[in-house]
C-alpha cells in the first residue's frame, strides 16, 4: 500500500525530492495524525474554554491564591521534557509510542479533573501534567508526519495537519457550550466528554498510524553516503533553528495583539474571545493553500513572508487610531495568515535537513529553542512595557522583529544550498 | 491487514460512546428530577428546593471547627448579647445568590433575618455575585455562550427595576455597594486563553450609580507606601469595601508577592498602604474594624484564616473559624460576619452555604443559611 510504496521508493534510492510532476497527495498516515490532533484539540479546548470560569464560579476559588503562575519555571521544565522525549523516541525509533504516551497522559488529565475538587494543588498538578503531555507528544508527532511524507510534500503535509488541528480547537468550545446548554452546571459531564474525545484521538493514533521503525531503518540503509557517526546538525539546521527562535522571540504574544486590536476597535468587551475564533478559522482555511504554495515555490520565502505579514500588521496597528469592524476582521485574517505561513512551514523546512534517525530530536530542539525564546521575550516585553510604556515596547519589538527578519533572510540565503 | 485496525477502532468507538452516553444520561437524570438527592455529600441541601433551613436544625458541625462540642444551641447566635442596645434584633433584609442545585439555581433571593426560612426569589435576576445596600443593588452575571461573556447590572433594591448594564472584561469575583447606595466596587478575573489558562490578573472598578457607568479603574490610582510612591506593572487590586460616607474605600493590593491593605481616596484617585497580609477587606458598619481573610502557608499550601483588624490600634484578632475561607466577608451587624463555604468539600457540588461567626474569637461558627452565596445585608434599604 501507500507505505510500502514509499518505503520501496526510499530503498530504490529516490530519497529526496519526488519528481515535480507527481501530484502531492497527502499520506493517509498524516490524515490519521490530523484526526488525532483534531480530536485531542476538541478535548483540550473543551476544558480550556471552561476552566477559568469553572474555578471561579463553580468552585468559588480565587485564582490569585498562587499569585502569578511561574510560567518560566514550567516552560523550562516542559522544554527539557520534550527534548528528553525526542531523544528517547529517536534512540529506539519509537516515535509512535512516545507520542501515544504524550496523548494518553493529556487524555487522562481530563478524567483526573473529575476528582480534583476545590484544591489548588491538584488543579495545578493536572494542568501541569496536561502540558507535560503536550510537550512530550509534539516532536514525535511532527517527526511521524515528515517520516510518512516525501520531502517534496512536507509543507503540504504539515499544513493539512495544522488545519485539522485548528479545526479541533474551534469545535472544542462549541461542543462544551452545547453540552452545558443541555446539562446546565454539569461540568463533570464536560470532562467526561472531553475524555471521550481524547480516547478517540489516542485510538486513531494507536490503530491507524504505523510505527516508524521500518521507515527509519529504510532511510538509514538508503542514506549510505553519510557515515553514521558524523554530526547530523548541519549548518542549515542550526541556521533554521536560529531563525525560528529569533523570529518567535521577537514576536509579541497573541494576547497583546488582541488587546491592541480591542483598544482600537469599537467591539464590545465581550467580543474578545471571538478574536481568537476568527484567527483560528483563518488559520484553518489558509493553512493548506500556504503549504501548497510553499512546496511549489519556496518554503523559506513563504515562512519569511508570514513574518512580513505580521510586521505589516503591527505597523498598521501602530499608526491607525481606529479600526472598523471590517478592518478588525481583516486584521484577524492577516494574523491567521501569519500562522498559516509560519508554524507548519518551519517544521517542513527543518524536517528536510534532519536525517530520519534524528528527526524527532531535531524537531524537539527547534521547538524547545522557540519555546524558551518566547518565554524570555514575554518577560522582556513586560519589563519594556513597564519601563517605556506600551507604545514604546511595541515599537521596539517591531523594529527588532524587522531586524530579525533581515538576519533570517541572510541566514537562509547563506545556507540555501547546504542541505 | 487493513481491516483489523478498523474493526478495533469501531469497537473502541462503540465502547467509548456507550460509556459517554451512559454518563451523560446519568448526568441528565441527576439534573432533572429535583427531589432525587444528586450527591451524597449534599444530600440534605437540595432535598427541598425552595425551603431554606435555619441554623438550628443543622446538627452537622464544621469539619475543622475547634469547639465542635459547642453545638448550636439557640437560634440567635450571639452567646450572651453583651450590649445589644444599638443593634437590637431588628429584622434586616438579607440578599444572596440562591445556590441550591435546582430550578432556582443562580437567582437572587432575599430573606428577613427574623425569618430565615421564608426565601423570596427575584425571578428577573440571575447573578454569579450580588450585593445590595442603600436601596441599590449590583448583579454580576455570566452570559453563557460558546464563549461566556460577563456583565454587571445595576438595579433598584425594592422594585428590582434595572438601572443600567455594562460588559465586564472577566469572570466576576467580588462586588460591594456603598452603604448610601451611590457607589459600587467590583473585581473580575481576567484570564488569558489557551495554555496560559491559569494566568490570571484582576481588574477592580468603581461604579457610579447616578450615571450607571464606570467611575474609575483602581489601576490608575496613585499608591504610596510609607510616603513613597509605588508603581509596578504587576498591580492587582481586589475586594473593595466602602466607608459609610462613600468617599473612601479599602481594598487589597497585590504586588511583588505581598498583599497590602490600602485605603483609597476616591476624589483624589489615590491610595495608601495601611497594613499587610489583608485580603478581601470588609469594613464593619460602625467603620471601626475590618474583617478579612489572612493568607497563611501550611506546608506549600495556601490557606486563608478569617481575621478582624481594629483600625484604631492595628490589632489583629483571629476568628474561631478554622477552615480555610475564600470569600469576602459581610457584616451581619457590628459583631457578626457572614461568609460562604462550599457545601461539599470535594467540589462535587456547586452549592454553598452561608456561615456566621462572631468577631469575638470565642464563639464557634454556625451554619446561617443553606444553599446561599454572596450574602448582603441591605443596610439603609428600609428607609
Amino acid at each position: 500500500m501507500y507505505r510500502i510504496e514509499w518505503i520501496e521508493r526510499l530503498k530504490l534510492g529516490g530519497v529526496p525530492g519526488a519528481p515535480d510532476a507527481t501530484p502531492l497527495r497527502v499520506s493517509p498516515v498524516v490524515i490519521s495524525l490530523g484526526f488525532t490532533s483534531l480530536f485531542t484539540d476538541i478535548s483540550s479546548e473543551m476544558v480550556n474554554s471552561l476552566l477559568p470560569a469553572w474555578l471561579v464560579l463553580h468552585l468559588h476559588m480565587s485564582p490569585m491564591q498562587f499569585g502569578v503562575i511561574d510560567g518560566l519555571y514550567n516552560g523550562f521544565a516542559i522544554a527539557l521534557l520534550s527534548l528528553a522525549a525526542g531523544y528517547l523516541a529517536d534512540r529506539s525509533a519509537r516515535q509512535k509510542e512516545v507520542a501515544l504516551a504524550g496523548y494518553s497522559l493529556s487524555g487522562l488529565c481530563k478524567l483526573l479533573l473529575l476528582g480534583v475538587g476545590a484544591t489548588w494543588g491538584w488543579i495545578l498538578l493536572v494542568v501541569g501534567l496536561d502540558r507535560a503531555g503536550k510537550g512530550i507528544r509534539a516532536a514525535p508527532r511532527d517527526a511521524l508526519i515528515s517520516l510518512n511524507t516525501p520531502p517534496a510534500a512536507y509543507a503540504m503535509a504539515f499544513s493539512v495537519h495544522r488545519a485539522m488541528d485548528a479545526c479541533g480547537s474551534l469545535l472544542g468550545p462549541i461542543t462544551a457550550f452545547a453540552l452545558l446548554a443541555l446539562l446546565p452546571g454539569a461540568y463533570d459531564a464536560v470532562w467526561v466528554t472531553s475524555f471521550f474525545f481524547a480516547v478517540i484521538g489516542v485510538a486513531v493514533l494507536w490503530l491507524f498510524v504505523p510505527s516508524a521503525t521500518a521507515l527509519v531503518a529504510a532511510a538509514h540503509s538508503a542514506a549510505v553516503t553519510r557515515p553514521a557517526w558524523s554530526p547530523w546538525k548541519s549548518r542549515r539546521f542550526l541556521a533554521l533553528t536560529a531563525c525560528g527562535a529569533l523570529l518567535a522571540g521577537t514576536t509579541i504574544s497573541d494576547g497583546f495583539l488582541y488587546l491592541l486590536l480591542q483598544q482600537k476597535s469599537a467591539a464590545p468587551t465581550g467580543f474578545f474571545p471571538l478574536f481568537y475564533v476568527v484567527t483560528a478559522a483563518a488559520y484553518m482555511l489558509l493553512s493548506i493553500p500556504a503549504g501548497r504554495l510553499a512546496d511549489r515555490t519556496s518554503r523559506s520565502r513563504v515562512f519569511l513572508g508570514g513574518y512580513a505579514v505580521l510586521v505589516v500588521l503591527y505597523i498598521l496597528l501602530l499608526f491607525v487610531d481606529r479600526v472598523s469592524t471590517v478592518e478588525l476582521v481583516g486584521c484577524l485574517i492577516l494574523f491567521g495568515l501569519f500562522y498559516a505561513g509560519t508554524e507548519g512551514i518551519l517544521m517542513a523546512l527543518v524536517s528536510v535537513v534532519i536525517p530520519p534517525a534524528h528527526r524527532t530530536s531535531g524537531i524537539a530542539i527547534v521547538g524547545t529553542a522557540i519555546g524558551i525564546t518566547k518565554l524570555l521575550s514575554s518577560v522582556a516585553f513586560g519589563a519594556l512595557w513597564q519601563w517605556i510604556g506600551i507604545r514604546g515596547a511595541v515599537i521596539t519589538f517591531v523594529l527588532i522583529l524587522g531586524l530579525a527578519l533581515a538576519v533570517s533572510l541572510a541566514l537562509m540565503r547563506a545556507t540555501d544550498n547546504d542541505s | 491487514m487493513t481491516r483489523r485496525p478498523a474493526v478495533t477502532f469501531a469497537i473502541v468507538c462503540v465502547v467509548a460512546a456507550g460509556g459517554l452516553a451512559a454518563y451523560l444520561l446519568h448526568a441528565g437524570k441527576r439534573m432533572h428530577p429535583a427531589p432525587a438527592a444528586p450527591s451524597p455529600a449534599a444530600a440534605a441541601a437540595p432535598a427541598a428546593p425552595a425551603e431554606t433551613e435555619s441554623t438550628v436544625t443543622a446538627t452537622d458541625s464544621p469539619p475543622a471547627a475547634p469547639a465542635a462540642s459547642a453545638a448550636p444551641a439557640a437560634a440567635e447566635s450571639t452567646p450572651s448579647a453583651p450590649h445589644g442596645a444599638v443593634a437590637a434584633p431588628r429584622s434586616q433584609r438579607l440578599f444572596f445568590r440562591y445556590n441550591g442545585v435546582d430550578n432556582h439555581y443562580g437567582r437572587v433571593a432575599w430573606v428577613e433575618t427574623a425569618n430565615l426560612a421564608d426565601v423570596h426569589f427575584v425571578d428577573s435576576l440571575r447573578c454569579e455575585v450580588v450585593h445590595v445596600s442603600g436601596g441599590h443593588g449590583i448583579c454580576l452575571s455570566a452570559e453563557r455562550g460558546v464563549f461566556t461573556t460577563y456583565a454587571a447590572t445595576l438595579f433598584d433594591a425594592r422594585t428590582f427595576e434595572q438601572r443600567g448594564t455594562f460588559a465586564l472584561k472577566g469572570i466576576p469575583s467580588r462586588t460591594r455597594v456603598s452603604a448610601d447606595g451611590t457607589l459600587a466596587g467590583l473585581t473580575v478575573f481576567v484570564s488569558g486563553h489557551g495554555y496560559s489558562t491559569l494566568d490570571f490578573s484582576t481588574q477592580t472598578l468603581l461604579i457610579d450609580f447616578a450615571s450607571g457607568s464606570v467611575l474609575a479603574d483602581l489601576e490608575n490610582f496613585k499608591v504610596t507606601h510609607d510616603g513613597v510612591a509605588i508603581d509596578n506593572a504587576d498591580f492587582n487590586f481586589w475586594g473593595i469595601t466602602f466607608t459609610p460616607d462613600a468617599k473612601n474605600f479599602f481594598a487589597t493590593l497585590s504586588t511583588g508577592g505581598k498583599h497590602y491593605l490600602v485605603r483609597g481616596d476616591i476624589a483624589a484617585r489615590s491610595a495608601i498602604v495601611i497594613h499587610e497580609n489583608v485580603e478581601c477587606p470588609s469594613l464593619s458598619p460602625d467603620a471601626r474594624r475590618i474583617a478579612y481573610k489572612k493568607r497563611l502557608m501550611v506546608g506549600n499550601r495556601v490557606i486563608w484564616q478569617l481575621h478582624v483588624l481594629e483600625l484604631s490600634s492595628g490589632r489583629e484578632i483571629a476568628l474561631s473559624e478554622k477552615r480555610s475561607i475564600d470569600d469576602q466577608l459581610e457584616w451581619l451587624d457590628n459583631r457578626h460576619v457572614l461568609y460562604s463555604v462550599p457545601s461539599a468539600d470535594d467540589g462535587s457540588s456547586p452549592s454553598t452555604d452561608v456561615w456566621e461567626v462572631a468577631v469575638d474569637a470565642r464563639s464557634a461558627p454556625q451554619l446561617f443559611l443553606r444553599n446561599a452565596y454572596s450574602p448582603a445585608t441591605a443596610r439603609g434599604a428600609a428607609r
